[in-house]
């Protein structure tokens, strides 16, 4: 059998207080208790005030037993979730599924805190979505590097090969243009990166 | 276990099922069980974490945040058992 509603808690007393965008008491209190974390003292002083509606602590307790702490889960789930799927999409983050999983728990604490720091999440945001680029900067400078190397290799090798032509039939030339030859190469590929 | 302390149990396991399968950093699990527990001191919330630690209801994990907890299916069967 369905539990009846008590219609004299707080939380129904609230639920018939209409307020402006079609939001109610009910809905205003909620975000006191779970997105500013009002103090339950402070919460009880607003609503005598704003509502005229005379609560206790207690009372308060049991509400946001029954309807703050789903809510807030929900919320901090849903935006980390949503920070998760922002790195997903981004298609200059190739982030692995390991990486993120932590941005979206580290998403979730931040979102959860009772100081939430949107902030912090923001930085963290900035400075994952810059490491991203960093990488594509480098490598592509390690491409421009590598086609660096190639063409000074190349243009070596065609100067090496005019000089081999040059000295055709001297041995003692052959000799020494086999170990310069073989310094030039050694120390190309040694500036490599 | 007396009732206080099902009480704290129960609201620590709660708090950790509705964050459905995130970790719950130990500050942040404390203040919302505070908030749902009535004069609820550090020492019994510690308490009862210990408790659901010791009973292997929840998984911890160490972090340089701090220790992070989440429920598993033993946590999760308590609260059935308890129609909770």
């Amino acid at each position: 059998m369905a539990r009846k509603d008590n219609s004299n808690s707080i939380a129904s007393r609230l639920s018939r207080i209409e307020l402006d965008a079609g939001r109610n008491a009910f809905d205003e209190v909620r975000d006191w208790l779970s997105i500013e974390n009002m103090s339950y003292d402070d919460a009880v002083e607003k609503i005598e005030e704003e509502f005229k509606e005379s609560t206790s602590t207690g009372a308060l307790t049991n509400f946001f037993q029954k309807h703050c702490v789903g809510f807030k889960h929900k919320r901090a789930r849903d935006l980390a979730s949503d920070v998760r799927k922002v790195f997903e999409e981004d298609s200059e983050c190739d982030f692995s599924q390991l990486t993120l999983q932590k941005i979206e728990q580290r998403a979730f604490e931040e979102a959860f805190a009772k100081d939430a720091n949107i902030e912090e999440l923001e930085s963290l945001s900035r400075i994952l979505g810059a490491s991203a680029k960093l990488k594509l900067a480098q490598r592509k400078l390690e491409l421009d590097i590598d086609k660096f190397r190639d063409a000074t290799k190349s243009s070596i090798e065609k100067g090496l090969d005019a000089l081999l032509q040059e000295i055709k039939g001297n041995p003692d030339s052959l000799a020494l243009f086999e170990k310069l030859k073989a310094s030039v190469m050694e120390s190309v590929e040694g500036t490599s990166v | 276990m007396n009732d206080r302390e099902f009480l704290i149990l129960r609201n620590i396991l709660k708090q950790l099922k509705e964050a459905d399968g995130m970790l719950c950093l130990g500050e942040h699990l404390q203040q919302d069980v505070s908030m749902a527990t009535p004069r609820l001191m550090a020492t019994e919330f510690d308490d009862g974490l210990r408790l659901a630690d010791d009973r292997r209801l929840v998984t911890s994990v160490s972090s340089e945040r701090g220790t992070k907890y989440k429920i598993n299916d033993a946590g999760q069967a308590w609260l059935s058992e308890n129609k909770l």
